[in-house]
């Protein structure tokens, strides 16, 4: 049984991201935003995955991700940022600054879980 | 002849001489120098030499005592001048010194200068001497007379000065000199000691003989008169024997006692005057032996001598005589009449006969004649003849000494000739040549003078100066012409003369010392040469220059000023200064009038102002000036009707004689220039009114340059000002622009920040609401019966709809803002293909609609793999959209480089008409149509803009109702990538 962090500010689609990987035998963790990450890195709670939104109310994703890829606490943890900005070029930022994977928002629930797997 | 002597008459004559007592006779002063054989100082210091012996002979016989003077041949001649002396032997007999001294009438002894050579020489002629090596004695007359011929024929050798001819023998002989010119006398005495022979070269004949001051020593002369021509006529007399010991040739050995030994004898006589006859055997034998040497001397001389009798005709003569007229041997000639061999010329056989006659009646000959050979070539020869005078003094025969003194002549005849050609030279000169004697006296003056003066040359010769020039000229050059002969230098004096009839002449006199042969002045060559025209040109080329000058300084300031008060300015003070007038002023036209622009001197104060306008018609000059462009010349104004306008101005400014000068360029007249003298008429010259035709020529182009600098400062200043005022306004708008590009600049990114949060709060919301549709429709939150499955799929729909028109508005904002960016990758094309089918398959089946996809390539691809595909499903939407039977076909080619995809449909097709919309935001064709098909308006619109992002384009083709067929054309591999 595979953990999986969601990093997610909104509410509504943190339920729907927990919904859709629950039915899918998924344990799921929860953080709304970037200190409750560095929380649990500093008391070494290790997800098998970790779904990463970009924008986040203290520190963004992206920032997010360079900071635990720096820490040398994990760096085979997948984080795949899941970004309703779809600029172009953000594809890039993400995987330059660590990211496994890059998913854009909206979500299809038809194909996510076959996306977020490709990258377990 | 030789027949006649008698031994005793001598003998006895010796004899008295020594035994009466001497001091009661007269004391003679005899100069001796030193000129060896002929008269010397012996090793015993006693007077020697043949002279010496000669007079010492007659002296005894006369009873004369004689007192040796010794001296230099300087001193001595100075003193037989001064009368210190009474008898100076050896000396060379000439008309000159016929002049200053006496002359005993009967040659003593002819000797001239004859030209030694070395034994290998080939020296032939004159000629021959160029450039040789030739020895001298040092202040020998023949050395300078010789060197005088050589000379006139242009030979040039180097001359070895020698202070004695033994030297010159000895330099010969070593080799030091090719040739050495030496007395005969001491030649024949000589040359036997030295390797050296004789030239054909002989120089300076001269007929030596006693000298006296002049009438002081008459007696004496006449006395050795008497006594040599008895001397010569008797062969065994005192002179052939003094001859043959001085000149050395007697031969020892057939002599026996020499005469010394006769001498001895005589004193043996004097003393015991005993055995008499023995003595005079003695004597006669020695006699015999003299004539013979005689003979043989008389024989092999090189001088011709000839005898002949009072008929005229040759009764001997020597070898040289007969060879010098052409014959092998002397006798061949005895009886022919001498005559025969004179040439019959002027100076030939007349004055032969006439020399023979004064011959006769007993006057001493010595002639210049031209003789004649016997192959007819005539030459000049100098003559003497000498009486031989029988025991009663009768002449009974003549002796002729003949020398050849044609090259002498020669050299005199181009004397002569360029003589002649100098005088030639000199009288056809316009200058007054006139050559100065020591003492200043005119010795020559050439036929300028007669010119000039009108007197004949022989006026002035041999007159001074003072005596023939008045004072006020030769006092100015007098200083010269002494400064000349006293340095040798050249002099050069300029006076000018004031002339009877007015005006002056201006002459300039050159004083050419002209050196002789020792470097003092033998005579100055005075040349006067009038350069008064010469100095009236160049006085008026002085002026020219000065007016030259003052153009040159005014057209300066005309040409570097711009400023047109200066440029006016400078032109009347030029025109002032150039023609000495009064005054000057220009007037301008400008408008109907001409004005008064510049004065010189300046306007007198209350100069009233009316008068600075000028109307034309009131003054006439000026406008004629104007219409004629020629100047106008108003002599003097009281002569001259003048209009009342006129006539003010002139009386304000005072003005007598006018020139009035047009201003003219490029045929147009600008104004007037007008030069005048005040209160007095002046008279003007063409050559001034040149000059200030010249000078207002320039001052015209300078003042339309003025003009043109004036407008152009005029025009420069507006357009300065003009500049500064939209140059304020240019900052204002700038300033704006400034503002309003920060404004914008500042939008732009509240604009972008705009749509990045638009991109991501409005996916947030959709994000749940396709999120949440897409769970309930999988019924994985429960089963859903049919109607709510309808309604949660238009839930669906309308979500989807709306995430396209967000996606696609935010998309054409970024294209339309520039700020897209492009990702290029690498990627297989035909992946990519199917990708972009597979997603369209169910929209395409719903519609049941045919895809076909025909086969694509396998390559990779490098461009914008998003954009890319965009394209492509925006195309293949659009096809399934407005297909609604038929087929799809999607078709790749590749050309070259470039890629192209083709989606063709067979669906409605559009109106040719309405291609042009296609590809403009919101167009949809048919309006119903919008409500039948769901779309932005947006699709075409940005796929026609990615596609230019990715260096390509779209194209359509379609007719109504037929299908169309869109194209998308783009480069196999993007280059590169925007960031």
């Amino acid at each position: 049984m595979k953990t999986i962090l969601i990093v997610e500010d909104n509410e509504k689609n943190r339920y729907l991201m927990r919904f859709i990987l629950e039915k899918n035998k998924y344990t799921v963790w929860e953080a709304c935003n970037a200190q409750t990450v560095l929380d649990m890195m500093n008391q070494d709670r290790k997800p098998d995955a970790i779904l990463m939104d970009i924008q986040l109310p203290d520190i963004n994703g992206i920032e997010l991700t360079r900071i635990i890829r720096q820490s040398g606490w994990d760096g085979t943890i997948p984080i795949i940022a899941i970004t309703s900005y779809a600029m172009t070029g953000d594809r890039g930022i993400a995987l330059d600054a660590g990211c496994t994977g890059y998913i854009e928002k909206p979500i299809n629930p038809e194909t996510i879980i076959g996306e977020i797997e490709q990258y377990l | 002849m030789i027949k006649n002597f008698k031994p005793f008459r001598i003998i006895i004559s010796v004899v008295i001489l020594f035994t009466i007592s001497i001091y009661a006779e007269p004391l003679i002063r005899v100069g001796l120098y030193e000129n060896s054989p002929k008269i010397f100082t012996d090793e015993k210091d006693k007077p020697a030499g043949f002279f010496i012996d000669i007079i010492d002979a007659i002296a005894r016989e006369e009873n004369w005592r004689l007192d040796y003077v010794s001296g230099t041949w300087q001193e001595c001649i100075e003193n037989l001048e001064k009368g210190e002396l009474d008898l100076l032997p050896d000396v060379a007999f000439s008309a000159e010194r016929e002049k200053i001294f006496d002359f005993n009438r009967e040659t003593v002894l002819i000797n001239w200068a004859q030209l030694y050579l070395t034994e290998a020489s080939t020296i032939a002629t004159l000629f021959d001497l160029e450039a040789k090596q030739v020895a001298v004695l040092r202040g020998d007359y023949s050395y300078t007379e010789f060197r005088r011929d050589l000379a006139d024929f242009k030979i040039q050798c180097d001359f070895i000065e020698c202070d004695s001819f033994r030297e010159i023998f000895q330099l010969l002989a070593n080799g030091a000199a090719d040739a050495g010119l030496i007395s005969r006398l001491y030649g024949i005495r000589f040359e036997k000691d030295y390797p050296v022979i004789k030239s054909p070269i002989v120089c300076c004949p001269a007929d030596l003989r006693f000298a006296a001051p002049k009438g002081q020593s008459g007696q004496y002369l006449q006395a050795i008169d008497r006594h040599i021509i008895a001397l010569k006529n008797d062969p065994r007399s005192y002179y052939y024997v003094a001859l043959d010991k001085r000149l050395g040739i007697v031969v020892e050995t057939e002599r026996g006692p020499d005469w010394y030994w006769i001498g001895g004898m005589i004193g043996l006589g004097l003393v015991a005057c005993v055995i008499i006859i023995i003595l005079v055997k003695i004597i006669h034998t020695n006699l015999e032996i003299v004539r013979v040497n005689y003979r043989d001397l008389y024989e092999n001389a090189p001088v011709a001598y000839f005898s002949i009798g009072r008929d005229g005709r040759i009764q001997h003569c020597n070898r040289a005589a007969a060879k010098l007229i052409g014959f092998g041997s002397p006798g061949m000639l005895k009886g022919l009449p001498i005559i025969d061999f004179y040439a019959n010329t002027g100076f030939g056989k007349e004055r032969a006969k006439q020399n023979f006659q004064r011959f006769l009646k007993g006057e001493a000959i010595v002639d210049e004649l031209q003789m004649q050979r016997k192959d007819g070539t005539i030459f000049w020869v100098k003559e003497i003849v000498n009486a031989v005078r029988d025991k009663h003094g009768w002449i009974g025969e003549s002796r002729l000494t003949v020398i050849d003194i044609s090259e002498q002549k020669y050299a005199e005849s181009a004397l002569i000739a360029s003589e002649e050609r100098f005088r030639l030279a000199f009288d056809n000169i316009p200058d007054v040549v006139v050559i100065y004697d020591k003492e200043l006296r005119i010795q020559y003056i050439n036929a300028a003078t007669t010119r000039i003066t009108g007197r004949l040359p022989a006026d002035f010769i041999g007159k001074r100066d003072d005596e023939v020039w008045p004072p006020e000229v030769y006092d100015s050059y007098l200083p010269s012409l002494k400064k000349a002969f006293e340095t040798g230098t050249l002099q050069t004096v300029q006076i000018e003369l004031s002339l009877a009839e007015g005006g002056v002449c201006n002459l300039r006199i050159t004083c050419i010392p002209v050196l002789d042969n020792d470097g003092a002045v033998r005579e100055v060559l005075g040349i006067t040469h009038d350069f008064t025209g010469q100095k009236q040109a160049e006085e008026a080329i002085h002026l020219k220059a000065q007016n030259l000058a003052i153009i040159l300084e005014v057209s300066k300031t005309l040409v570097s000023s711009l400023d047109l008060k200066t440029v006016l300015q400078a032109t009347t003070d030029g025109l002032v200064e150039l023609t000495g007038l009064d005054s000057a002023a220009i007037y301008l036209y400008e408008k109907e009038f001409l004005y008064l622009r510049a004065t010189t001197p300046p306007l007198p104060s209350g100069f009233p102002d009316n008068y600075r306008r000028v109307i034309l018609k009131d003054h006439p000059h000026i406008q004629k000036t104007m219409a004629s462009g020629k100047p106008i010349i108003v002599p003097d104004i009281k002569n001259t009707n003048l209009t009342p306008e006129e006539a003010q101005i002139a009386a304000v400014r005072d003005l007598r004689s006018i020139i009035y000068l047009p201003i003219k360029l490029h045929e147009k007249v600008s104004g007037t220039i007008i030069v005048a003298s005040c209160h007095e008429p002046r008279p003007i010259k063409t050559e001034v009114i040149n000059l200030c035709i010249t000078l207002a020529n320039l001052a015209a182009i300078a003042i339309e340059k003025g003009q043109y600098y004036q407008q152009i400062k005029q025009y420069t200043t507006k357009l300065e000002e003009l500049v500064s005022r939209r140059t304020v306004q240019i900052e204002k708008e700038k300033i704006a622009l400034e503002q309003a590009n920060q404004k914008l600049q500042e939008l732009d990114q509240l604009k972008s920040i705009f749509l990045a949060s638009m991109s991501h709060e409005l996916r947030t919301p959709l994000n749940s609401i396709i999120g949440f549709t897409g769970i309930m429709l999988m019924e994985l939150s429960g089963k859903l019966n049919d109607e709510q499955k309808k309604q949660m799929k238009m839930v669906k729909s309308s979500s989807a709809h709306l995430l396209s028109l967000i996606n696609d508005i935010l998309d054409i904002s970024k294209i339309e803002a520039g700020k897209t960016e492009i990702e290029v990758e690498t990627f297989s094309l035909s992946q990519t293909i199917t990708d972009v089918t597979d997603g369209i398959w169910n929209a395409a089946i719903e519609k049941n609609l045919t895809l076909q996809i025909r086969p694509v390539p396998d390559i990779l691809i490098t461009t914008d793999k998003r954009r890319f595909k965009q394209i492509l499903v925006n195309l293949l939407s659009n096809a399934v959209k407005y297909t609604d039977a038929g087929t799809i076909k999607v078709s790749v080619s590749l050309y070259r480089k470039t890629l192209a995809v083709s989606v063709k449909d067979s669906g409605i097709g559009i109106n040719s008409n309405d291609l042009s919309r296609l590809f403009q935001p919101f167009q949809q064709i048919d309006a119903s149509l919008t409500k039948s098909q769901e779309g932005t308006g947006l699709g075409l619109y940005l796929c026609e803009k990615i596609a230019a992002l990715l260096g390509g384009r779209i194209r359509v083709k379609s007719k109504s109702g037929q299908g169309s067929t869109f194209t998308v054309t783009i480069p196999k591999q993007l280059k590169s990538s925007k960031t």
